[in-house]
């Protein structure tokens, strides 16, 4: 299995003022057929549903086996995925070699 | 309340402008000692709510959102002002149900409920008033 495309979300709040520029942006990273997204949301101090919904688009473009791995996720954005329960939705991992693991298996 | 009857600020009704909104807030909680969890949902809440008004109400409307905050040491509570449209009466206070997992949106609501103790709103005179009310484990 190839590796997973990694990326590095840049935008410290992931909200919805940036929310559909941000789509655009990982919709072209991620070509059709792509099955396995490692985020890394080191930079990203604050998501709003906005923010979340674009991950979950991402998800459903990738079809019914895609996975998504998420590293570096903070307090506020554990807060939300906590919340909505989407922490089931996606891989929450501690690193970007757990994710790799996670998203190979 | 009249402590909101006049905002502590006021920003145009603009996706970019609740970020002055929710800046506002967090120096605020800071200053106060707010517990940071409970600091994060009031933020949450309040952003969220303010998009609503702004997504639903305002955009383009060249109006503003007016924002009011009292925290003491047992409550928080967030006052919004908009001059928009009004809402329907049982749109921020009917209990929200978790959208399906796969939904891209349809989640504010339920975020909100979730984030704070009471959601009021009220509209008169013109003046759509949403009021956020949390109780505060520690100041």
């Amino acid at each position: 299995m190839s590796d997973p495309i990694l990326i590095h979300v840049e935008h410290p709040r992931l909200d919805a003022a940036v929310a559909p520029g941000f789509k655009d942006e990982v919709t072209t990273r991620v070509e059709q057929g792509e099955r396995r997204v490692l985020l890394d949301l080191t930079a990203v101090q604050f998501m709003d549903s906005t923010g979340l919904g674009v991950l979950v688009s991402l998800l459903k473009r990738m079809g019914g086996d895609g996975r998504i791995a998420v590293v570096g996720a903070g307090p506020a954005v554990l807060k939300l995925l906590q919340l909505t329960r989407l922490d089931t939705l996606f891989a929450i991992c501690g690193s970007e070699d757990e994710a790799r693991d996670v998203l190979r298996g | 309340m009249s402590f909101a009857a006049d905002p502590q600020i006021s920003v145009p009704a603009t996706l970019l402008a609740v970020r002055d909104l929710s800046d506002f807030l967090r120096d605020r909680c800071l200053a106060a000692g707010i517990d940071e969890g409970a600091a994060m949902e009031l933020d949450l809440a309040l952003v969220e709510a303010a998009n609503n008004i702004v997504q639903h109400g305002l955009e383009g409307a060249g109006d503003k959102i007016g924002l009011s905050l009292e925290l003491t040491d047992e409550i928080a509570t967030l006052v919004l002002t908009d001059g928009g449209p009004p809402a329907s009466a049982d749109l921020f206070t009917a209990d929200a149900a978790a959208p399906d997992p796969l939904a891209e949106s349809g989640r504010g609501m339920m975020i909100i409920q979730k984030c704070v103790d009471s959601v009021d709103y009220d509209s008169e005179g013109g003046v759509n008033r949403l009021t956020l009310t949390k109780r505060l484990l520690s100041a």
